[in-house]
């Protein structure tokens, strides 16, 4: 197991990073699905599941992260960009914070797939394996992910 | 084939995860009582990392006795002390109420650790030729001697309230993105701003005549004055969800407007700015940033009327006038919206609509 996270260390910041948002966080859940496999290691045989093992264990981390977040920003006040200009909207806009707030936007399973697929460019079985849920249901939801985020961001699926 | 969502999605995401810098990773830490040995690609990384930091002490040293090749390591200016003369601010996370909100800070105050860890940053960086960090008592100091004259702003805001601020100067033809970046992953950081676009508006706002904005509704408007409904959404701390788009407006609409305009006293002039026009300004204003103008399409960008009032003119009661009119998705009173921008860019902070110049919000969008 300790060689499944060394050989796929960045990668698994990387989707952390994506997921929360920010590094450090991003580390420390990446650490700490580390530290809980490790306890659990031997007991898997399957080299092949490893992988999705530690993906999803890296995930659910996520998962909890956003959940303590979402509950401390609750009565927080929707973010206005302090434009004075229709040019520095679109400015704060920018490309990519425009897609990944939107993905953002987006139910925990759907973005979570829509990740797996673009970014690691996961096959259908492989995402289901991580998340824990059926081959179809990876399809339909990397479906309706695609065209919530294509409507998000004013563009045809 | 990809679909152009597709595409922008995947190339967000590999921007997004190219932060992570494979080099700068802490090191995996097996469990105390874990017997199994770590891997050693693991160990040797974390050696590496130890002895990059330690050639950056070196090379540091050895800038700092003047050798010639280290010219990357910035000086230390004093002088950016005072405000106005920074190109670039990096504000370090503040807990106050007025803050600029940003969700990785957490609502709290960054650690004088993180202030340090963010000047090694600034240090580093080659496009940045000088920095001078101003603590939140050399900022207040600042801040009450521009704003002298406005007793409202000087009771509202306390020392508290000012963010730490690393204030830069860029070297010529550097590119500024770069040093917006370098901070996206540091922790503390609440936001890198670029300043010279905000002092340029405030020079522009000293002009004696004062300027309207009047935006229009466009297709799939998302403000409420254009009928968009939304709802606080995703677990994306203060994100929204807009539930139904907006209407763009109507050529009536268009024409009511303009007539309500030319019949309007205060008025000196105006103009009426369309998506073509709007968007050759854009494109000229960001002509170093490819991949925004690249993201953006003549049809995203919104019509406008430019406004320009008399001096006497009650603007107050031009702005209502406007904002109560169908198809008027927003309507920014330069002159105000210009000073919230600086009192952001200059001093970090985010201060209640309507704070910079008496009467009525200023950049809100006119509610329905």
């Amino acid at each position: 197991m300790a060689s499944i996270f060394a050989e796929h260390h960045v990668g698994l910041v990387r989707l952390a990073f994506i997921m929360v948002g920010d590094r450090a966080t991003a580390e420390d859940v990446v650490q700490e699905a580390f530290a809980r496999t490790h306890a659990g290691r031997g007991r898997l045989r399957d080299a092949g599941k490893a992988l999705a093992y530690v993906r999803s264990a890296v995930l659910n981390g996520c998962r909890s992260v956003l959940r303590r977040r979402a509950a401390v920003f609750r009565r927080a006040v929707p973010y206005e960009p302090p434009a004075g200009s229709a040019e520095s909207a679109a400015l704060v806009g920018e490309e990519r914070r425009e897609v990944l707030l939107a993905l953002r936007g987006l139910p925990r399973r759907q973005r979570e797939a829509l990740t797996l697929r673009y970014y690691f460019d996961l096959a259908d079985d492989e995402i289901a394996a991580t998340m824990g849920i059926g081959v179809s249901t990876v399809r339909s939801t990397i479906a309706r992910g695609l065209a919530a985020l294509a409507r998000a961001l004013g563009e045809d699926a | 084939m990809n679909s152009p969502v597709e595409e922008r999605l995947r190339a967000a995401l590999a921007e997004a995860g190219a932060t992570i810098d494979p080099d700068t990773l802490r090191p995996l830490r097996a469990p105390a009582r874990g017997r199994a040995r770590m891997n050693v690609r693991l160990v040797a990384a974390g050696a590496v990392a130890v002895l990059a930091a330690a050639t950056a002490v070196v090379g540091l040293g050895t800038g700092l006795g003047g050798t010639a090749g280290q010219d990357h390591v910035a000086a230390i200016a004093p002088e950016l002390a005072e405000p106005g003369k920074a190109d670039m601010t990096v504000f370090m996370c503040s807990a106050s109420a007025m803050a600029i909100p940003e969700p990785r800070c957490q609502g709290r105050e960054a650690t004088a650790e993180e202030v340090r860890e963010a000047e090694r940053v600034v240090a580093g960086l080659p496009e940045v030729q000088a920095s001078y960090t101003v603590d939140r008592r050399l900022a207040y100091d600042g801040f009450r001697a521009q704003y002298v004259g406005n007793r409202a702003i000087l009771d509202l805001v306390k020392v508290t309230d000012l963010p730490v601020a690393i204030r830069l100067t860029v070297r010529e033809e550097r590119d500024r993105r770069k040093v917006e970046k370098a901070f996206r992953s540091v922790p503390g950081v609440m936001a890198v701003v670029d300043n010279t676009a905000s002092e340029r508006e405030a020079a522009a706002a000293r002009e004696p005549e004062t300027r309207l904005n009047v935006f229009l509704c466009g297709k799939e408007a998302i403000t409420a004055s254009c009928g968009a409904e939304s709802k606080p959404g995703g677990d994306a701390p203060g994100g929204v969800t807009i539930t139904k788009p907006g209407k763009a407006v109507t050529i009536a609409q268009k024409k009511a407007i303009e007539e309500l305009i030319k019949g309007m006293p205060g008025v000196q002039s105006f103009t009426f700015e369309d998506q073509r026009a709007a968007y050759e300004n854009f494109r000229r204003q960001f002509a170093s940033n490819k991949r925004l103008l690249d993201a953006t399409k003549v049809t995203d960008m919104p019509e406008s009327f430019r406004v320009v009032l008399k001096p006497e003119a009650d603007w107050t009661r031009v702005v209502a006038a406007l904002r109560g009119q169908p198809g008027v998705s927003s309507v920014f009173h330069l002159p105000c919206s210009t000073a919230g921008l600086l009192v952001m860019y200059r001093y970090g902070l985010n201060l209640p609509d309507g704070t910079m110049c008496g009467q009525g919000g200023n950049n809100l969008p006119a509610t329905p």
